[in-house]
């Protein structure tokens, strides 16, 4: 009974997080207990009635060892215990508006002194995301990054636009936080909507010429198709899109036919619906969704740029769903709201920036983050 | 009753049986069960503890029928520190009574 009963407990006790020694002195006292017991000439089920069964007794122990000064047990597939420094957060609210007033009576720097308000959410996400995994810090700090790299460049060069491109670092780092996982192709495919997206605006903008620079966006697909494991298929489709784009600028340029052109590209289109099992933007099965999506917000994103030009400026934060898509699918259902909350404070932030030039007070938005953090830890 | 306040009253309730001769560890959990509603799991995490702490020394007797028997003997300073537990908890005790029985504070 005695082997059975130690073995029951050991395999019990080693699902908690408890270092080894201290399980040896756990089975050392429940042997030492047994035996005593025998020797009292007790019997199995006695003894087993005094000291409950291997379940009981784990329950027990993790109930008084949690609260009490010698261990601190906590189940491995359970909540574990958070002892993280929350009082660095509690006080930056303080020591932020004190180096507001220094900056702001002291140097005349109230704006934009106040941009020391961003130091509160950003201690919250470093104490808070900081914890196992850097890289998810960084993503939960890029926000953060790119609105004071963006007001940096607004206020002191005027580069309001294009610099609000520089928001395109939150979906980078996102894509970035996977990069371990990720073969080289498949982030190469991840991230070129943005890189494409950040040249297409800067070409643009400092140019004045949109067509035919637009046709860097078919890298996109083009980049796509390198994951097709069929060489044949992958000449034939790249073959395709090549003769597209020489047939469409041949159009432009030579006849004067831009609109014209554009049917040339029913070539890749049929070539990709011929050869391809699927259509050529589906990489796969695991990520249909996230591509079916960045195309759907793509088409979105050009075609009201094209056809309102103010939208290019903010219309940008609808690609936001894509991390914030991500953060739903894969996070825990605890973990969600706070996940979400940086993406939902720069939307607001960015809506009151933009639409009403309340730079100076939309910062506040980013308070939610630590508000949620807070009132969400306080349910648990 | 709270948990911590029970354990440190088992805590001077061990040191107290302990005081009046070695015993191995069930014979701490029958003296204690005879006297105040115990959990048996918890008697043996603190009998080790407490013998970390050096209040407690531990040694091995043969037994005929089965593994040597570990018995517990408690130290010098042990025992200081029952004296201590001792003394501030008839202080205590008094401060209690004193309170609930509504003497001479009227």
């Amino acid at each position: 009974m005695k082997e059975g009963y130690l073995e029951e407990l050991k395999e019990l006790l080693s699902e908690y997080s408890i270092k080894q020694d201290e399980l040896e002195d756990i089975l050392a006292d429940y042997h030492e207990m047994i035996e005593d017991a025998k020797s009292k000439k007790m019997s199995d089920d006695e003894i087993i009635k005094m000291i409950g069964s291997p379940k009981q007794v784990v329950k027990d122990l993790s109930e008084e060892l949690e609260s009490g000064e010698e261990y601190i047990y906590y189940h491995r597939g359970g909540p574990k215990p958070e002892r993280r420094d929350n009082r660095l957060t509690a006080l930056m609210p303080f020591i932020s508006v004190i180096i507001y007033f220094i900056l702001g009576f002291g140097f005349n720097l109230w704006h934009p002194g106040w941009l020391v308000f961003l130091s509160i959410p950003m201690v919250a996400i470093v104490v808070n995301a900081f914890d196992k995994n850097a890289m998810n810090g960084l993503v939960a700090l890029s926000p953060f990054i790119a609105v004071i790299t963006y007001l940096i460049l607004g206020f002191s060069m005027g580069a309001w636009h294009p610099g609000w491109l520089v928001f395109m670092i939150i979906p980078l780092m996102g894509i970035l936080s996977g990069i371990k996982t990720m073969k080289f192709l498949s982030f190469l495919t991840a991230i070129s909507p943005f890189i494409i997206t950040i040249t297409f605006i800067f070409i643009g903008t400092y140019t004045g010429v949109w067509n035919p620079y637009w046709l860097l966006f078919l890298l996109i697909p083009m980049i796509g198709i390198l994951h097709e494991p069929k060489a044949w298929k992958v000449i034939v489709m790249e073959l395709s899109f090549a003769i597209a784009i020489a047939g469409y600028l041949v159009s432009g340029y030579i006849f004067e036919e831009w609109v014209l052109g554009l049917f040339s590209f029913l070539i890749p289109i049929g070539v990709s619906i011929l050869v391809s099992d699927d259509s050529f933007l589906v990489i796969n099965v695991g990520n249909k969704t996230i591509w079916i999506m960045t195309l759907i917000l793509g088409v979105i994103y050009i075609g009201l740029g094209i056809l309102i030009p103010e939208t290019w400026a903010y219309l940008w934060m609808i690609f936001l769903i894509i991390p914030v898509y991500a953060i739903v699918r894969y996070s825990s259902k605890s973990e969600r709201i706070i996940a979400v909350m940086p993406f939902v404070s720069l939307i607001i932030f960015f809506s009151l920036g933009f639409f009403f030039t309340w730079w100076k007070f939309a910062w506040i938005a980013f308070l939610l983050i630590p508000m949620v953090a807070i009132l969400k830890d306080n349910k648990k | 009753m709270n948990t911590q306040f029970k354990k440190g009253i088992i805590e001077i309730c061990v040191l107290k049986i302990m005081e009046d001769g070695d015993l191995c560890g069930f014979d701490v959990i029958e003296k204690l069960s005879n006297a105040v509603p115990v959990n048996e799991n918890t008697i043996y995490p603190l009998l080790r503890r407490l013998t970390m702490q050096e209040y407690f020394e531990t040694y091995k007797v043969p037994s005929p029928v089965g593994a040597p028997k570990k018995f517990y003997r408690i130290t010098g300073k042990g025992s200081e520190k029952l004296q201590e537990y001792l003394s501030d908890w008839k202080q205590f005790i008094k401060g209690v009574f004193k309170i609930l029985e509504g003497d001479d504070s009227k």
